[in-house]
């Protein structure tokens, strides 16, 4: 196992329990019958939420930054790069996707502005995801062709 | 889609006192992954690798590589 893939294997550890963590605080909040969307309590909700998910959030741009310079050769970078492009189709399917639903879910059409941000968090998550599996699968692949 | 670039990296390795794939690696300036992800077909190495790794045995690219039709 070479850095690349440590680096993806340590994003996908930390988006997922991010994930994890995040629906665990609102499964909370919503059993503890404090509505998320409408963030009734948006102190508490948005306190916590900010830290679980902003924490993380540098640490993955921080692992993410600190690409491993020496054995990172033509193949890496071409993996890199694919990662690049399936992450960003990862969350554009996702913001896509919470667009539709809350459109469906929400027919009043009306939504807090927190929720965007909260959507816009979870899309990089989940960006970080898609793009550390589609490495791990890269590399497990072979990386096909060279450019 | 299967590889149509062939190779005979592992034939000249051995004809070259058994040179292990970390030494050819380290002479084409790459991975050892990537040389083992190049000799098993599952990547197909840049014009610039395959010139490296062909000089790394004395040899032409086409005496290294061969595109099946």
């Amino acid at each position: 196992m070479n850095k690349a893939q440590k680096r993806a294997w340590l994003i996908l550890a930390i988006s997922i329990a991010t994930l994890l963590a995040s629906a665990a605080v609102i499964i909370f909040v919503h059993i503890n019958h404090i509505d998320v969307i409408g963030l009734s309590k948006p102190t508490l909700t948005g306190r916590i939420l900010g830290v679980v998910m902003t924490v993380p959030l540098i640490l993955i741009v921080v692992t993410a930054w600190r690409l491993p310079q020496k054995d990172f050769d033509e193949r890496d970078k071409l993996i890199d790069h694919k990662t690049v492009i399936w992450g960003y189709m990862g969350a554009f399917i996702f913001l896509v996707g919470a667009g539709w639903f809350i459109i469906i879910a929400n027919h009043l059409g009306t939504i807090k502005s927190m929720l965007i941000i909260y959507l816009i968090y979870l899309a990089y998550f989940v960006s970080a995801s898609v793009s550390s599996i589609a490495a791990l699968i890269q590399y497990s692949l072979g990386g096909k062709n060279g450019e | 889609m299967a590889n149509k670039i062939k190779n005979n990296i592992r034939q000249f390795r051995f004809e070259n006192n058994q040179m292990t794939q970390a030494e050819l690696a380290d002479k084409a300036k790459v991975t050892r992954q990537t040389i083992i992800a190049i000799e098993a077909g599952q990547y197909s190495p840049s014009l610039e690798l395959a010139i490296k790794i062909a000089k790394a045995f004395g040899k032409k690219v086409d005496d290294v590589f061969e595109y099946e039709e």
